[in-house]
């Protein structure tokens, strides 16, 4: 029998809700250990062994100048990298920051700033390093997470649909919260992955899944304003957990009229592009 | 320093939420010093909810931690109901004490089987376990799920439910909902019992130290939601007076602050 793929499961900044979706695959757990030789989940496991791994899942973003660093490494040392929720594909909610004050951020925390180690931005892992393919998600959908993962068991190529969660919910028969309740929903701009779960609970969609492809974000947020939503609860709808998706980033920036700092880590991609 | 002074120091700690390593000096046999280093990045919730909408707050603070998300919304809406004078109802109440339930059990359940258990009996990790234990490791993967399915019907997912506001929830459960859950908690119940037999059995260390342990205390219940705060040393006071009893230091070697009393 051939050697059992080698997976390894790395944390950046992050909640660890992304890495407990594995965990939490109770039915299937024990038997992907068997089909798997999960080599590197300090979540899960004490076995930290080095690379090289067949399959990495990379959950958090970059905040930190080591951990830049870091991603390089594991990086090489991965042959297929995955990136796992909102925070290693778009930043996550921390990329707050990347709007604001950094030192403001400090000291609102911290008694000695000085002994902290962080930088300005909050990004995603593809700003940093090559990624083979991003599962979106605040938190991922357990599902989708094992879909990969046997579509990378079987030499397949992974793929998660990228319509919005609008169509979902006309598939599960739910009536529209905006339309029948006048309630602001992002739905119609959000990748589907949740099953279009808020608008069940007659609450509107807060975008965890990131931009769906080709989202008219302008159409969507001038029907906000035509239902009465000020420019101010628009702009913060938008920047949450996916506040730093392009899509997401450039609406609010445009109602807002504000920019946000690029990625701050002297390592990134688009810099060494630049240079 | 003299010759007999040694560190054994851990780079990263396994089987634990979040990130962390820690040293241990010694002197001999005598332990000297021991520094657990949080080296988990900043992520700023405290500077980025300012300015915020109380709407958006339970939704944000869930992801401070992916494991218990509950516990962050039930303070965040707590804490928002007091400042603007909302009473919930007993039903509330209950509601919010199930879900909080929901997160205890698949908490629990994860704790014990999946990141503790590998200590006690000498495993790198719960698969492992399941090698030798298999029928307990699926029995507390199994209650595991119970709880994360009560978290799923009150909550709407398990991790980072979507139902949880400030004045109660967005939908109220239907009864047919939690019926379906039933068989399950019956056979969770005598689960419960048998895991927590079957922990009982491990070989716990007879280490006791001078410690002054904090927690919640109510007259009535269990504590997860409301009380007092209490000392093993003695000594109550209201969650108004935290601030004035403890204090949260900044130490070089941790992201994390710590709190001690004053
Ligand atoms: S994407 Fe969301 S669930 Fe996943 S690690 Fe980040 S904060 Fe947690």
């Amino acid at each position: 029998m051939a050697a059992k793929p080698r997976l390894a499961v790395f944390k950046f900044a992050s909640c660890d809700g992304c890495q407990l979706t594995m965990l939490d695959c109770e039915d299937e757990l024990l038997a992907l250990g068997e089909l798997l030789d999960i080599v590197h989940f300090l979540e899960a496991s004490d076995r930290a062994e080095p690379g090289p791994y067949d399959v990495t899942l990379v959950e958090g973003s970059i905040t930190t100048p080591d951990d830049a660093e870091r991603i390089r490494h594991i990086r090489q040392q991965s042959r297929y990298l995955v990136t796992i929720g909102a925070c290693a594909t778009s930043g996550g909610i921390q990329a707050l920051r990347n709007w604001a004050d950094h030192e403001d951020f400090l000291k609102a925390v911290y008694a000695s700033p000085q002994y902290i180690q962080s930088l300005a931005t909050s990004t995603a892992i593809a700003e940093h390093v090559p990624v083979d393919f991003e599962l979106r998600g605040c938190p991922i959908d357990k599902r989708q997470l094992l879909d990969v993962v046997q579509s990378l068991l079987h030499g397949r190529k992974p793929h998660t649909p990228s319509h919005s969660v609008c169509l979902d919910c006309k598939r599960r028969g739910t009536v529209c919260v905006m339309v029948a309740q006048g309630i602001p929903c992002l739905g119609p701009v959000t990748q589907s992955g949740c099953g279009a779960l808020c608008p069940a609970y007659d609450r509107g969609c807060y975008g965890c899944f990131g931009p769906s492809v080709q989202p008219n974000l302008v159409s969507l947020t001038t029907q906000f304003h035509a239902t009465g939503m000020a420019t101010p609860d628009i702009v913060r709808g938008l920047r949450l957990f996916n506040a730093y998706a392009p899509e997401f980033r450039h609406e609010s920036e445009r109602l807002a009229g504000d920019r946000a700092r690029e990625c701050d880590a002297p390592t990134a991609i688009a810099e060494e592009v630049q240079s | 320093m003299s010759d007999s002074t040694r560190t054994i120091k851990v780079a990263a700690l396994s089987r634990v939420e979040g990130e962390g390593g820690m040293s241990v000096r010694l002197n001999g046999s005598e332990v000297e010093q021991v520094e657990l280093r949080i080296f988990e990045p900043p992520r700023f919730f405290e500077a980025f909810l300012r300015g915020r909408s109380p709407h958006e707050v339970p939704d944000i603070v869930a992801r401070i931690c992916g494991i218990c998300p509950v516990a962050y919304q039930m303070s965040a809406v707590h804490a928002l109901e007091r400042i603007v004078g909302v009473t919930i109802t007993p039903e509330i109440r209950r509601l919010r004490r199930l879900l909080y339930c929901g997160e205890w059990i698949e908490s629990h359940g994860l704790h014990m089987h999946l990141l503790h258990a590998p200590d006690f009996l000498g495993c790198e990790s719960g698969l492992q376990v399941a090698e030798r234990w298999p029928d307990e490791i699926r029995r507390g993967l199994k209650l595991k799920k119970y709880g994360n399915e009560l978290l799923e019907v009150l909550g709407g997912r398990a991790i980072h439910p979507i139902n949880v506001a400030v004045g109660g929830f967005h939908r109220m459960p239907r009864r047919d909902e939690f019926a379906k859950l039933i068989p399950s908690f019956e056979w969770g119940v005598e689960a419960a019992i048998a895991a927590t037999r079957w922990v009982a059995t491990f070989n716990f260390p007879d280490f006791e130290e001078d410690y002054d342990f904090v927690s919640v205390s109510h007259p009535d219940e269990y504590p997860l939601n409301e009380g007092h705060i209490v000392s093993s040393t003695g000594g109550t006071w209201t969650a108004d007076e935290y601030e004035s009893e403890f204090e949260e230091v900044h130490v070089p070697h941790s992201t994390a602050l710590q709190a001690v009393r004053r």
